[in-house]
């Protein structure tokens, strides 16, 4: 191939990335919903599906894509995981500078919650969130939430089960009980 | 509530949140920047195998040369340095936007360097470029890319307090007249052009595209008057030999002196391009089956390449990167790259950069920011010492070794005045209980909390509070980037202090009949007060696991008398009334190490208190 050549190839990815441009149009909207839910963070959720796009269009541009809207939901789930362990790892090592530079548990401190339902949500663990969120959400089944996930669906029925008896708990008495019997 | 009426409530708590939220318009240049680097790998990778070919075609055209010389100047290695004098290695840092210095020994940021006008006309492209200037002075050049395709370099002078000292801004690989006339060049629009210093760090080098015509590409250096800072150009005619390929090289270093140079660059797409005088030599470095993504000079004059090679899946995810010490010679030597540098794959090794300064050499990977830093006299004695995380979003970084004379040289930024009212960053929140007590909490014993002059990690520390401290709140508030602050005073001194530390302190309880139910009935021991106290707070509210962000820190250094005591904060209870427990432990000496005897829990509260209990 001459050089020649390569920026025509070159010239027609970019007419490619126009084309791509409506496929954002159509899925970063709710793309952006699903990232919100997962992580609670706005700033993090754009982060999430920057990168998700991108190993969508890796994909697409090569014609392997045929559902763009599911393609995109894993990719984001899993970019949110990563995000998740990766914040949570930040916080360990944050604990051990001195550091009134820190910063990272005051997204959440900062989080001023008047919907009771989505502070218990938020209390829930990752995983169970996580299908929280697909299956009332998305409307996904335990099947596709496990392949979402990367799961068995048995991990994603007893995560469930878990959750589901954890928000029951949470939102029978609106989450008195957990702060009354603490304090 | 039933189960379907718990479910309808998630499904509308669900909607609910999910419809306040609203991308905004920078998510598509976000989603259009990873794209260009990933096309960028496409590329790369796809064009290796004409890559061959185009060498080949040019090879016979050009003149051959020896090994490159070894440099006889070397400023970024000065002679020793005199009594006081530290030399140590800086980097500087850019997310495309501004430009950080850095400690390479920790990735701290020690200084965001002054910006300059360029920054407020275009983004920062390619490389940064950095010397040391006289004393601890420190020069970074790097190219704008300006609205309308155009080009301009900046050489930007930094005193040792890092402000701006003086800044020279010429004309750079395309001027605003060039590009007017010129077409969109897509390849060029995605390798942007890169600067190189001379040897003696009086010069600095770029590819110029010839006014009338992109495919025509000649080699400009642009030579600099250090004391004055006054530019002379030098345009260094050169014969393509009738390559087209040439429009698409970028520079990578500068060998030899300045009366005897050697430009070494590397062409989009796979084949490297060494000049001398006026002559060129085509190159593939004997890099078969990987790209040269940047290469730069030992102290040696040894060359070293950084290569990347695709991987199973042929795409930027599954690359891998070797780093090779003097590829065109027999003797040539790949220094591994400790493993698990990208656990998860998410490295794009296009954008690797390698820079020597001294025995010193760094490698750059991409936006994840890691430096992996190497040191040695000789490239034989290269060594990895270590790999550091660059701020985030680091898409570049140049080295340079500079004294750092007397302590500290490099002085505290930021204000050194009281910020009035109006001066104070951030917003107010009024999330600070004016005359109330806060203690503080998570800070180690070995630690200390800094109070500082304003609401920020910029400002002068004025006092520190230790681990067991406590202020009183004036009742000002400010949030800003690393959190919410308040303000305190502490002994007569006002200062600000993260709010991440500090809570409010309710009632105290008798855990210690809970804590045995714990622990299955039985009083926990352990060897030590530390461990027992760690064990204790694992009783009280596990750490740990990415479900459950909760932090015990010992918050007093044990002692042993005739009880033990240690004092333990467990902190980030996933509530946003309680933060956690300040937990004192006393336990009885055993032969085997210490067995509880008691544990008084003090419940801390993020918001306030009221009765005895958390707001």
């Amino acid at each position: 191939m001459t050089m020649g050549a390569q920026v025509l190839a070159f010239a027609r990815s970019r007419e490619e990335e126009d084309s791509f441009a409506e496929v954002f149009n159509e899925h970063h909207r709710r793309a952006v919903r699903l990232a919100y839910l997962l992580t609670s963070d706005h700033h993090q959720a754009e982060d999430v599906v920057a990168e998700a796009m991108a190993k969508v269009w890796v994909q697409w541009q090569r014609g392997r894509v045929d559902d763009v809207g599911a393609y995109l939901r894993r990719a984001v789930a899993n970019q949110a995981n990563s995000r998740l362990r990766r914040r949570y790892l930040e916080r360990r090592e944050a604990s051990r500078r001195t550091g009134d530079d820190r910063g990272v548990r005051m997204v959440d401190d900062q989080t001023v919650e008047h919907d009771v339902v989505w502070q218990a949500i938020q209390q829930l663990p990752d995983r169970q969130r996580q299908v929280v969120v697909l299956r009332y959400y998305e409307d996904l089944s335990e099947a596709d939430t496990a392949e979402v996930l990367g799961v068995s669906a048995g991990t994603v029925k007893s995560s469930m089960s878990r959750g589901m008896a954890r928000l029951h708990d949470l939102l029978s008495d609106e989450g008195a009980a957990h702060q009354g019997g603490e304090a | 509530m039933n189960d379907r009426e718990l479910e309808d409530r998630i499904r509308a708590s669900l909607q609910a949140r999910a419809g306040d939220v609203q991308p905004t318009p920078a998510l598509w240049e976000r989603v259009s920047d990873r794209v260009t680097r990933r096309r960028r790998w496409q590329v790369l990778v796809g064009t290796l195998s004409g890559a061959a070919a185009v060498v080949a075609l040019v090879v016979g055209i050009g003149f051959v040369l020896s090994q490159p010389t070894v440099p006889t100047i070397d400023p970024f290695d000065p002679a020793p340095p005199a009594p006081g004098v530290t030399v140590a290695s800086t980097v500087v840092t850019t997310d495309g936007e501004s430009l950080f210095e850095v400690d390479p020994a920790t990735g701290e940021v020690l200084h965001e360097l002054p910006a300059f006008e360029g920054f407020a006309e275009g983004v920062i492209v390619g490389d940064v470029a950095v010397r040391p200037g006289s004393g601890d002075e420190l020069v970074v050049a790097v190219v704008i890319g300006l609205e309308g395709q155009a080009w301009e370099i900046e050489v930007m002078t930094f005193a040792a307090d890092r402000a701006l000292v003086d800044r020279l801004r010429v004309p750079g690989p395309r001027g605003p007249d060039t590009y007017a006339a010129a077409p969109m060049d897509p390849m060029i629009d995605a390798f942007p052009p890169t600067v190189a210093w001379s040897p003696d760090g009086t010069s600095i080098a770029w590819v110029r595209i010839n006014d009338e015509d992109v495919q025509d590409v000649r080699l400009t250096v642009l030579t600099l008057d250090w004391a004055g800072l006054s530019p002379g150009e030098l345009p260094t005619p050169v014969d393509r030999g009738g390559a087209d390929s040439t429009a698409h090289m970028r520079m990578q270093a500068w060998a030899g002196t300045t009366d005897a140079p050697q430009f070494w660059m590397t062409m989009v797409g796979g084949g490297e391009v060494v000049l001398e005088g006026s002559s060129w030599r085509y190159d593939a470095l004997g890099m078969e089956g990987g790209t040269v993504i940047d290469v730069a000079f030992h102290r040696t004059g040894t060359l070293l390449a950084l290569v990347a090679r695709p991987g199973d899946g042929q795409d930027a995810e599954s690359a891998t990167l070797e780093l090779i010490a003097d590829p065109m010679s027999d003797t040539q030597r790949t220094i591994p790259v400790p493993d698990g540098l990208f656990p998860d794959g998410t490295a794009s090794p296009v954008d690797g950069w390698i820079e020597a300064a001294g025995d010193h050499v760094a490698v750059g990977f991409g936006d994840r920011g890691v430096l992996l830093a190497l040191v040695g006299d000789t490239v034989e004695d290269l060594e990895v010492i270590g790999t550091v995380e660059l701020p985030a979003g680091t898409r570049a970084a140049g080295i340079a070794r500079v004294d750092r004379t007397g302590s500290p040289t490099i002085p505290q930024p930021g204000p050194t005045d009281d910020p009035t009212e109006e001066d104070l960053p951030g917003d107010e929140l009024g999330m600070a209980n004016p005359g109330a007590t806060y203690l503080v909490v998570g800070v180690a014993f070995d630690d200390t909390l800094n109070v500082r002059r304003g609401p920020g990690p910029e400002f002068e520390v004025v006092t520190e509070l230790q681990p067991t401290g406590a202020a009183t709140a004036t009742g000002r508030d400010r949030l800003v980037d690393s959190g919410l602050w308040f303000e305190l005073e502490v002994d007569g001194v006002t200062g600000w202090a993260n709010s991440v530390f500090l809570a409010q302190d309710a009632s105290t309880q008798d855990l210690t009949s809970s804590v045995i139910d714990a622990n299955d009935g039985q009083r926990p021991t352990a060897s030590t007060m530390e461990e027992l106290g760690l064990a204790v707070a694992e009783l009280v509210e596990p750490a740990g696991g990415e479900e459950a962000p909760v932090q015990h820190v010992i918050v007093t250094p044990p002692t042993v008398g005739d009880l033990g005591e240690v004092t333990v904060d467990v902190v980030g209870l996933p509530d946003d009334s309680v933060l956690g427990w300040r937990l004192v432990i006393f336990a009885t000496p055993t032969d085997d190490g210490f067995t509880l005897s008691s544990v008084e829990g003090t419940v801390l509260c993020r918001r306030g208190v009221s009765d005895g209990l958390c707001l």
